[in-house]
C-alpha cells in the first residue's frame, strides 16, 4: 500500500496537495491531448491508455491506420489494433510520475512524522486510556449488576459477611429465570466463625459455599454482589480447597495434594481470611477423614479465626457445634417424596441427619436391584447403631423451612407429579380462595374437574 | 528456554561475505533462532535451519551444494512468516527478525541487514497472536530464600509494567500464578538457577529464559529517571531489581526503538485481596475448572466492557481486589451512579464500542510498527472521547467523565490520516524505524 500511499488525507500539507493536483492535472491534460488528437487526425475511436510496461501510448484501431500521422511512433501490435506514442505524451508521463513518486514519499514523510508524534505523546495518550479504561469497566460493572439484579454491597474493616438472598452469579445465570434458590448466609468472626454445611450429595452445598467467596470478591474488586443485601467486611485472603484433586499428572496422590493445600491455608490464613473447604478428608478412609477434618476445623475455631464455611457429608462434625462456640450447623435442605429425594436448596439451622446417598444413587441410575440392597445393608448399619460416634438425629427438614421452603414445595409436588410449578401453584391459590361452605355440589364438582385438568 | 532449543553450534568459518554478516547476526543473538532476510525469504542457517525444518516442517537444503560440508538452510516467504513466528514461539523459542535496512537496488555489493525484533514467548506484538482481553506479559524474578523475592511483569504491547516482593517461596510461586507470564526470564546465575528449581514445579508449562546478568539498575534509570529509581530501590530494592531486569530483557528485544514504559506500579500483595491458586482455578474466576475456557467462569459473566482496554482492566480488577474501604467504595459510588442513569450508561456505552485499543496502537506507534491504518483507527477513537464524556456529564457522573478529554491536543491527532486506508501494509515496505 505504502506504494500507492492514499493514506494521507487532503488539506494535511499544502504541498502534498499541489503534488496531487499536477498528478490529478497531469491526467486532465491527457484527457486534453485524446480529445485533441482526435479531432485531428479525424479518427473517433482514437484512446489514450496506460499501463505499466511502456506508460501512456495512443491506442488505434486497425480500421484508421491509415489517419495515423507521421508524429505517431508504433510502439505495438495487438489484435485489431495498434499502440503509438508521442514525445508529448512521454514528457507528461514523466510529470506525472515524479509528482506520484514525490508525493508517496511525502505521505511516507508525514505518517512517520505523525507517528513520532504519538510515540512522543504516549504517556499522556496512555495515562488517558487508563482513564477511558476506568469508565468502560465501571460502566460494564453497572451494566451486569443491572441486568442480573446485584446490590451494593456495603464495605467496612468490621469482619462480618452477611448476605441476604445471595445467588451464585455464574450457576443463576445457566439456570432457568427464577429457578436458582437464594440463601442468607452470616458469617462473624465473633459469632458464627464456622459455619457446617451439611447436607446430601447434589443439594448444593458446593454452590453455596462458593456463592459467599465470589460475593467478596467482585465487591472487594469495586462490583455489586448477586444478593438483595450484603455487607461485607473486607477479606485479605480467599482460600479454598474443593473436591478432589486433580494434580493426578504431577504424580502425588489426591490425598497429598489435599492435605498439601490444606497444611497451605492452615499457614497462610488470618483472621481477615475467608476460606471455602469442601468435603476435605475425602481422599482417604472415613476414620482418618473425619479426624483430620475435625481437627482443622477445631485449628481454625481456636487459633487462626478466619471466617470459615465448611461443607461435609460427614454427620459426625455437627457435633462440633456443641464443643466450640463460634461453630454453627446449617444444612442444605432435602426432603424425601414417595421414596425419592428432593432438593429444596435452601439453607436451614441444624445439621442434615441424612446424607440420602442411596437415593442419590437411584437417581443417578443405579440398577433397582443394587438400590434396594444398599438400602438394606444402610438399615442394618443404622440399628447396629452407626460406623462413627452416635449423632443427635434430627428432623429431616427444620420447622422453618416450611416457609422459606414452599417455592421448593411447589417444585416436589410438582416434580412428583409430573406437571409444570406454576399450575400446581395456580392450583393452591384457587383451593385457598374457595369457602367449601359456600360451595354447593355442583360447584364443588365443576371446580375439581377444572383443577384436575390443570394437573394434566 | 524449553529442553528442546536448539544448541548454539561452535561457529563455523564463513565463506561468503554474507555468510560473515549472518554468523556476526547470530553470534549477537546466540540463544534465538534467526531469521534472516535474503530478498523476499526468510532464511535460516546452520543449526538453527535443522531445527527447524524439523519442528516447522519445511524443506532442509543448503546454501552452497556440492561443496564440502555444505551450509544447511531452510527458508519462509517473508510474507508467510507469522504462523511460522507463532508456532516457534509457543514452543517456548525467540526469533531474532533480521531485515534488510537497504533498498537492495540502491547499494552495490552487500546490502546491510541487523535485528529489528526479537519475538518471543512474552514479547509479542503481532495483533493477531495477542488475546485483546488479557495482558501479555514477560515476568522477570529475583532474590534468594534469605532476602525475599521480587517479581516484575511487562506488557510491552501496552507498557502496563507492575513489580510486588514476596517474603517466600510459596508468596512467589503463588503471586506468578496470578500474574500468569507467558515467559519468565531468570539470571544465568547460580541464583538464577535456584530461581528456576523453586518456580518449576509450580509452574511446569511457562517458558523460561535465561539472561545473563547486566546492569539492571541503568536500565530502571534510562527509564524513569535517577530520581524514581533510586527511590524503588531504597524502599523495594526486590521489586526494583526484578523491574530493571525485566526492562533490560525486554528492551534488548526492540534494537533502536523505546518501550512504550512510562511508569512502574510497584504494590505490596497485601494491599490486595490474596486469591490463592487453588481458589482461583475452583472459583472459576476467568476460566471454568473442567475445561479450563472462558465459558462459564466468573470473569464471563462480569465483562460487559466494550473496548479491550476496559476488558483487560477488568480482568485485573477481578484477580486483583483491594482492601482499602475508600478505595473500593469509591468504586461502588460510581458504579452506584451508572447503575442509576440508564441514559448515560447507555451513551457511553454506545461510544465506547467504537474505542479502539488506544493502549496497544499507541504502543504499536511507540515500537515503531504502527501502520498508516492503526493511527488513522487511533485517531477516530480518540476523536470520540468528547462525546464519550458528554455521555457522562448527563448522568451524575461527570467527574468521571471530566477527567477525560482534557487534553484537547491529543484528541486530534489521528486527523491528519485518511479514513480510507487500506487495511493491509506490507512489512517490506515500512519506512525505516525512528532510531
Amino acid at each position: 500500500m505504502t506504494k500507492d500511499g492514499g493514506f494521507v488525507n487532503d488539506g494535511v500539507s499544502p504541498e502534498l496537495d499541489e503534488l496531487r493536483d499536477v498528478a490529478a492535472g497531469g491526467r486532465n491534460r491527457i484527457a486534453a491531448i485524446e480529445a485533441r488528437e482526435r479531432e485531428r487526425t479525424g479518427i473517433p475511436s482514437l484512446k489514450v491508455k496506460f499501463n505499466s510496461v511502456f506508460g501512456y501510448y495512443i491506442e488505434v484501431t486497425r480500421a484508421h491506420l491509415a489517419s495515423v500521422p507521421e508524429d505517431y511512433r508504433r510502439k505495438q501490435t495487438v489484435a485489431n489494433a495498434e499502440r503509438f506514442v508521442t514525445p508529448e505524451l512521454g514528457e507528461f508521463e514523466q510529470t506525472i510520475l515524479s509528482a506520484d513518486e514525490r508525493r508517496i514519499a511525502m505521505e511516507l514523510e508525514i505518517f512517520t512524522a505523525l507517528r513520532a508524534t504519538v510515540a512522543a505523546a504516549s504517556a499522556r495518550l496512555l495515562a488517558l486510556a487508563a482513564r477511558v479504561a476506568a469508565v468502560d469497566t465501571l460502566a460494564a460493572l453497572a451494566e451486569v449488576a443491572h441486568r442480573s439484579g446485584y446490590c451494593r454491597p456495603e464495605i467496612d474493616d468490621g469482619g462480618v459477611i452477611d448476605l441476604a438472598d445471595a445467588r451464585h452469579p455464574v450457576v443463576e445465570r445457566l439456570a432457568a429465570a427464577g429457578a436458582f434458590v437464594p440463601n442468607d448466609v452470616r458469617l462473624d468472626p465473633t459469632a458464627e466463625q464456622i459455619l457446617i454445611v451439611s447436607g446430601p450429595n447434589m443439594a448444593g452445598k458446593s454452590t453455596l459455599i462458593r456463592q459467599v467467596a465470589l460475593a467478596v470478591i467482585q465487591a472487594q474488586m469495586g462490583g455489586f454482589v448477586a444478593a438483595r443485601r450484603a455487607r461485607i467486611g473486607i477479606c485479605d485472603r480467599v482460600f479454598t480447597r474443593v473436591g478432589a484433586g486433580d494434580n493426578l499428572a504431577r504424580g502425588e496422590s489426591t490425598f497429598m495434594v489435599e492435605m498439601r493445600e490444606t497444611a497451605q491455608i492452615l499457614r497462610y490464613a488470618t483472621a481477615r481470611s475467608l476460606i471455602i473447604l469442601d468435603e476435605i478428608g475425602r481422599g482417604t478412609s472415613t476414620y482418618d477423614g473425619v479426624s483430620i477434618a475435625w481437627a482443622v476445623a477445631e485449628h481454625i475455631h481456636d487459633r487462626v479465626g478466619a471466617k470459615t464455611l465448611f461443607a461435609t457429608h460427614y454427620h459426625e462434625l455437627g457435633a462440633l457445634a456443641a464443643q466450640h462456640a463460634r461453630v454453627r450447623n446449617v444444612s442444605v435442605a432435602a426432603r424425601e417424596w414417595k421414596g425419592e429425594v428432593v432438593f429444596l436448596r435452601k439453607l436451614t439451622a441444624g445439621s442434615a441427619n441424612r446424607s440420602f446417598g442411596v437415593e442419590v444413587a437411584k437417581l443417578a441410575g443405579l440398577p433397582p436391584a443394587v438400590v434396594d440392597r444398599a438400602r438394606a445393608i444402610l438399615r442394618t448399619l443404622e440399628s447396629d447403631g452407626g460406623a462413627v460416634g452416635a449423632d443427635v438425629p434430627r428432623p429431616v427438614v427444620p420447622a422453618e423451612a416450611e416457609t422459606h421452603g414452599q417455592l421448593g414445595l411447589f417444585s416436589t409436588v410438582a416434580a412428583a407429579a409430573g406437571v409444570p410449578e406454576p399450575a400446581v401453584a395456580d392450583v393452591v391459590a384457587r383451593l385457598k380462595a374457595v369457602d367449601p361452605d359456600e360451595l354447593s355440589p355442583r360447584a364443588a364438582h365443576d371446580l375439581l374437574t377444572e383443577l384436575a385438568k390443570k394437573l394434566t | 528456554m524449553a529442553a528442546e532449543a536448539p544448541v548454539p553450534a561452535p561457529a563455523p568459518a564463513a565463506t561468503t561475505a554474507l555468510m560473515r554478516q549472518y554468523l556476526d547476526v547470530k553470534a549477537r543473538y546466540p540463544d534465538a533462532i534467526v531469521f534472516f532476510r535474503l530478498g523476499d525469504f526468510y532464511e535460516m542457517f546452520h543449526e538453527d535451519a535443522v531445527y527447524a525444518a524439523r519442528v516447522l516442517d519445511l524443506t532442509l537444503t543448503t546454501r552452497d551444494k556440492g561443496k564440502e560440508d555444505p551450509v544447511p538452510m531452510c527458508g519462509i516467504p517473508h510474507h508467510a512468516v507469522r504462523p511460522y513466528l507463532v508456532k516457534l514461539t509457543e514452543l517456548g523459542h525467540r526469533v531474532a527478525l533480521c531485515e534488510q535496512l537497504e533498498d537492495p537496488r540502491a547499494v552495490r555489493g552487500i546490502v546491510k541487514r541487523d535485528v529489528v525484533r526479537v519475538v518471543t514467548p512474552g514479547v509479542v506484538l503481532d495483533e493477531e497472536s495477542l488475546d485483546p482481553r488479557a495482558p501479555s506479559y514477560v515476568a522477570a524474578v529475583v532474590g534468594d530464600a534469605r532476602g525475599g523475592y521480587g517479581l516484575a511483569f511487562l506488557d510491552v504491547s501496552t507498557g502496563d509494567f507492575r513489580a510486588t516482593e514476596a517474603a517466600t517461596g510459596d508468596a512467589l510461586c503463588e503471586e506468578i500464578g496470578r500474574v500468569a507470564p507467558r515467559e519468565l526470564v531468570f539470571g544465568r546465575d547460580d541464583d538464577g538457577q535456584a530461581l528456576v528449581e523453586l518456580v518449576r514445579p509450580a509452574h511446569p508449562s511457562v517458558p523460561r529464559t535465561a539472561v545473563a546478568s547486566g546492569d539492571d539498575a541503568a536500565e530502571l534509570t534510562r527509564a524513569f529517571g535517577a530520581a524514581v529509581a533510586r527511590d524503588l530501590g531504597t524502599r523495594t530494592p526486590r521489586a526494583a531489581a526484578a523491574a530493571g531486569a525485566v526492562l533490560r530483557y525486554a528492551a534488548a528485544t526492540q534494537p533502536g526503538v523505546e518501550l512504550p514504559v512510562t511508569r512502574v506500579d510497584v504494590y505490596g500483595r497485601t494491599d490486595t485481596l490474596i486469591i490463592d491458586e487453588q481458589a482461583r482455578r475452583h472459583l472459576e474466576l476467568t476460566e471454568s475448572l473442567l475445561d479450563r475456557r472462558r465459558a462459564s467462569s466468573l470473569i464471563e459473566v462480569l465483562d460487559e466492557s466494550r473496548t479491550a482496554m476496559g476488558g483487560r482492566l477488568l480482568r485485573r480488577w477481578l484477580l486483583f481486589p483491594s482492601v482499602d474501604v475508600a478505595a473500593i467504595r469509591r468504586r461502588h459510588d460510581a458504579v452506584e451512579r451508572l447503575v442509576a442513569s440508564h441514559a448515560a450508561r447507555d451513551a457511553a456505552r454506545r461510544v465506547l464500542a467504537e474505542v479502539a485499543d488506544i493502549e496497544r496502537l499507541v504502543g504499536r506507534a511507540r515500537l515503531g510498527v504502527a501502520t498508516p491504518r492503526d493511527l488513522a483507527v487511533l485517531g477516530r477513537s480518540l476523536a470520540r472521547l468528547p462525546e464519550l464524556r458528554a455521555a457522562l456529564a448527563d448522568a451524575d457522573a461527570g467527574e468521571l467523565g471530566g477527567s477525560l478529554a482534557k487534553d484537547e491536543s491529543l484528541l486530534s491527532l489521528g486527523d491528519d490520516l485518511a479514513p480510507r486506508s487500506p487495511p493491509s501494509w506490507d512489512a517490506s515496505c515500512a519506512p525505516t524505524r525512528p532510531r
